[in-house]
């Protein structure tokens, strides 16, 4: 019996291996692409009553002596991760044949390639999330880089191979330099590297070196896109939009911000993060991070390019979050990977329709887009509330816990920074899905050959209504991943 | 040492010096593949058995080396094999490397040699073979030098063949062979010195009368000749400018097997002399002015290195000189003398000698199927060769020290190693010089993978057995990658056997 931790790692790479293999079956090789990922979210499930039971199932998958191993471990906030990227790896399955389909014709290039390194985003995504210490976590978090950039640059364009460039440089030249270094230096000082509640700082460290370690960490982890590090995410924009909706609300961004809850709460030690000024400055590049692409959102015209960032200003909550590490702060943080993770995937996916039916993609060009596509543009408006964090939608509770966790620490300009980004949020965000409804359409808005448009193909609506209604359910019922963020914010006291 | 296993130190040398001796006579049309073949896998077979051996009586009773008298002369008098560790793992490193690309060249040389030099190409490859494995395990300093010159020699020689694709690999060969003597009669200038100076020649006896006497001007003197010596032998910047020449316009045989193996070798004599002979009475074996100019040059080595690749045109270049920085890697690991770093850079020796052996037995199969490495004619390898550039990709991850890869485990502990020694500066060089590593291999990434397919000609399909090394040898990456547990012992303990001061 292979155990279910390694499983969710297998279970990917058999998906990864398949679309090579057959390669001469279409039809077979399509089923497999689904049957894969509902695998891997009944592994998932089955594991689950064990993290909500507080179980930690542990495997090792290699042993390097002196202490360090590859090994995998079961923890709450893992749970959370794994989960969301599980639950939308199938729907983002769904949609890219939806949407590859539709723009690039049923045999598009390359596409052997797109599953696999899809099949390899996620099998890093598990491996990050169910990581039990930071050399695995580190190990996982370089596959994911690599992994994800023949998706960046899926188009071959020169502008593809440009943000290709980008993305690579930031992202490997932060976690070389300042990572690995943090994770050596970590190693040195304290003489492990597993991660543990209440963190493996504490007692070991001057409270100078902890500094240290906290802003290389912070600063090492270039997913989290926390400025001056942000630029990889607009230009990856150039990539098809299921990948898009792949990198910035499934897995890569997930996997930074859920690294920096990680160190935060199991290897810094959330009462080490509490006292530090490394921290502190972490904190600060965070909010502004938060208001600095806010106002860049809205001047953006191209709507993925204002969904891009209003992505990093989200991740930046949540890197707030993990170092202001007072416990809602953390439960917060916790939560708004997964809230997060729905809303800004059915707005991606809403974008991706929006470009398949009728090749718009400028904000300007969507007035009263919503008589044509009355599906996409509902989902549409569920998904920036649920992203605001506005009731009725499941956004609603992480950015509460946020903002409570914010006065608890008494940090009031974070806490304004929030609401600011909210208000803000709104004048980006919401005037969209309005406007498509309410306002008219401008008779010269179509795109020459696309005037005359409907709704997306069914195989993409249905993954953005599901994505949508996740994001309601979560406001009534935010049940496993509300229980989940307890208990991280539970182990972290 | 039980009786079977009694004769095994000398056979090491002794089955490829005959194989060399033989392969002229015998060795025509598939012959003296097949001689290389059995010859190179004997050898492999008794050094991996001396190294489990020595590997599992050291972990007894350290520490533990073999001592085997030539002739039954006793040192110091007779000639002495002495293997511990750190021999017995190099000798299978290299054997073993041998065997691989002889296993992936028969197609090559054919294609390469032409046929009446064949049996000598094989003769020469043999006996470069010989003279690699003699130097690890001797402990005669004199038969150091010796060996030294038979390896150079045949090495020049087997350049030299290149020049049947490329005639630059005469010059490149006359390079080699200048400077290569200039740095040989530095080391035979250092090992007269200490002649004079201990009036012995075994490595130990050495050893043991420099701890007695005060150091003077002499030793000194020797110890400067000797690193200057082994550094061009070793292709430390600044003394590495024959090695790219050499190495891209070689044999793609001999280029694989001099990057895997040669280099190597110089790097264990560095480690060997200095210290199992020059190291002084409790374990300083290199003074802090030693230690900063090795430094720098190790810091440069990595850092113009990884430049200069990634401007090279050509993927056989490109690796010539990401040789010249991973050298610094393992050089500046050495020089430290910190057990971690040691450890690392012993590591780094062997994982660079499969990585980067199986990165060059890759650019000869593109020398094979395409007749060029020229990058500009590798645009869209991907499609065209999914399996090769595929392979190429893995290496360079490797070569990048992305975790996963064998070449992560090494940089860590050599990182660690060089923190704990108080470097960081040092430290500091080898974390950008990954990032550099990451831009020259996202050179090849962008052209095979980002540009259209070009339409040069294949000549030849894809042979198992010239795709079976590298599988290998990259799979080795990845597998000690993940699960270095092992290896990391024997380094570990080879290190410790080399930093307690004895041979």
């Amino acid at each position: 019996m292979i155990p279910p931790l390694l499983l969710a790692i297998l279970l990917p790479a058999l998906g990864a291996l398949l679309p090579w293999l057959l390669k001469p079956m279409r039809p077979m090789r399509d089923l497999f692409n689904i049957l894969v990922p509902v695998g891997l979210i009944a592994v998932v499930l089955s594991i689950l009553p064990s993290a909500l039971n507080g179980e930690t199932l542990e495997f090792t998958i290699g042993d390097l002596g002196s202490g360090l191993s590859f090994a995998l471990a079961l923890t709450p906030l893992g749970m959370i991760y794994a989960l969301v990227a599980a639950s939308l790896w199938i729907l983002n399955t769904i949609y890219s044949y939806g949407y590859m389909h539709g723009l690039y014709g049923k045999n598009f290039e390359g596409q052997e390639r797109y599953w696999c390194c899809f099949a390899m985003a996620i099998l890093s995504a598990m491996g990050i999330a169910f990581s039990a210490n930071m050399l695995t976590l580190f190990l996982f978090y370089e596959v994911m880089t690599f992994s994800t950039w023949p998706l960046v640059t899926h188009t071959r364009k020169p502008e593809a191979k440009r943000s290709g460039r980008i993305y690579l440089g930031i992202l490997v030249g932060s976690s070389t330099l300042f990572m690995l270094t943090a994770t050596l230096l970590t190693w040195v000082w304290t003489g492990t590297l597993d991660f543990r509640e209440g963190g493996i700082l504490s007692g070991s460290t001057t409270a100078g070196q902890a500094a240290i370690l906290i802003l290389l960490f912070f600063f090492g982890t270039g997913k989290t896109a926390i400025f001056p590090l942000h630029q990889w995410l607009p230009n990856a924009m150039v990539a098809p939009t299921p990948v898009s909706a792949l990198l910035h609300a499934v897995a890569v961004v997930k996997a930074g911000v859920f690294t920096v809850l990680k160190i935060s709460t199991e290897l810094v030690g959330t009462s080490v993060m509490q006292g530090s000024w490394g921290a502190e400055v972490v904190a600060w590049f965070a909010a502004g991070t938060i208001l600095l692409t806010s106002i860049i959102a809205l001047t953006r015209p191209e709507l993925k390019a204002r969904l891009a960032y209003s992505t990093i200003g989200q991740l930046n909550y949540i890197v707030l979050g993990a170092a202001v590490a007072f416990p809602m702060a953390i439960e917060g943080g916790a939560l708004h990977i997964a809230m997060h993770a729905y809303g800004k995937i059915t707005l991606f996916f809403a974008a991706g329709a929006i470009y398949v039916a009728s090749h718009k993609t400028r904000v300007d060009q969507l007035d009263g887009i919503g008589k044509r596509m009355p599906w996409t543009m509902t989902a549409f408006m569920i998904g920036s509330i649920s992203t605001l964090g506005l009731p009725p939608m499941g956004g609603t509770w992480s950015k509460w816990l946020l903002c409570v966790g914010m006065i608890e620490a008494h940090q009031w300009a974070f806490l304004i920074t929030l609401l600011l980004s909210t208000l803000l949020g709104l004048g980006y965000l919401l005037p969209i899905p309005i406007r498509a409804f309410f306002a008219k359409e401008k008779p010269d808005a179509g795109v020459t050959g696309h005037e005359d448009h409907g709704e997306a193909p069914w195989a993409c609506r249905i993954p953005l209504l599901l994505s949508s209604a996740a994001c309601l359910v979560l406001f009534f019922w935010p049940g496993i991943y509300a229980q989940l963020a307890k208990m991280v914010e539970g182990s972290t006291s | 040492m039980n009786s079977e296993t009694s004769m095994l130190p000398v056979l090491i040398v002794l089955i490829p010096l005959v194989g060399g001796v033989l392969a002229p006579i015998i060795g025509r049309g598939i012959f003296g593949w097949l001689l290389a073949l059995v010859t190179t896998g004997a050898a492999t077979f008794v050094s991996g058995t001396l190294l489990l051996y020595i590997h599992a009586q050291n972990t007894l009773t350290p520490p533990f080396a073999i001592s085997y008298p030539l002739g039954g002369w006793p040192a110091p008098h007779g000639i002495e094999l002495k293997i511990d560790l750190l021999s017995a793992l190099l000798a299978t490193l290299v054997s073993g490397m041998g065997f691989m690309v002889t296993l992936f060249s028969r197609q090559g040389v054919d294609d390469e040699i032409p046929a009446d030099r064949r049996r000598f190409f094989w003769s020469l490859w043999l006996l470069a073979i010989t003279g690699l494995l003699g130097i690890l395990i001797t402990g005669d300093a004199f038969n150091v030098y010796v060996l030294l010159e038979i390896s150079s020699l045949t090495i020049y020689g087997l350049i030299a063949m290149g020049r049947q694709r490329n005639r630059q690999a005469l010059t490149a060969a006359l390079n080699y062979l200048v400077l290569g003597s200039v740095g040989a009669s530095f080391i035979l200038i250092a090992i007269g010195l200490l002649y004079a100076k201990t009036g012995t020649l075994n490595m130990a006896d050495i050893h043991a009368k420099l701890l007695l006497a005060p150091v003077d001007a002499t030793v000194l003197t020797a110890r400067a000749f000797l690193l200057a010596g082994v550094a061009l032998k070793m292709a430390l910047f600044p003394l590495h400018l024959w090695m790219p020449a050499a190495y891209s316009t070689a044999p793609s045989a001999v280029a694989a097997l001099l990057a895997a193996t040669a280099t190597k070798v110089g790097i264990y004599m560095g480690m060997r002399f200095i210290f199992s002979v020059f190291a002084m009475s409790g374990g300083a074996a290199l003074s802090d002015a030693n230690i900063l100019i090795i430094g720098i040059c190790c810091g440069a080595a990595i850092i113009f290195g990884s430049l200069s690749a990634a401007r090279q045109p050509s993927l056989s270049l490109l690796l010539a000189y990401s040789s010249v920085a991973q050298i610094g890697y393992i050089v500046v690991g050495m020089t430290v003398g910190h057990i971690d770093a040691m450890t690392g850079s012993i590591l780094h020796m062997v994982f660079h000698a499969l990585i980067k052996g199986g990165l060059f037995l890759c650019a000869g199969i593109l020398i094979y199927r395409l007749g060029t490495t020229r990058l500009e004619d590798l645009a869209g390898l991907g499609q065209r060769m999914p399996w090769v550039s595929g392979a190429i990709v893995v290496g360079g991850l490797g070569m990048i020290g992305i975790p996963g890869t064998a070449g992560f485990i090494s940089k860590f502990y050599l990182l660690k190693g060089l923190i704990l020694s108080g470097h960081p500066v040092l430290a500091g060089l080898v974390l950008i010089g990954s990032v550099l590593a990451a831009i020259y291999t996202w050179r090849f990434v962008e052209v095979a993978y980002l540009r259209p397919a070009g339409d040069t000609p294949l000549r030849n399909g894809l042979p198992f057995e010239k795709f079976l090394p590298v599988l290998l040898l990259l799979g080795a990456s990845i597998y000690l990658g993940l699960q270095p547990g092992a290896i990391i012992d024997v380094a570990h303990d080879a290190a410790q056997q080399l930093l307690g001061g004895s041979p």
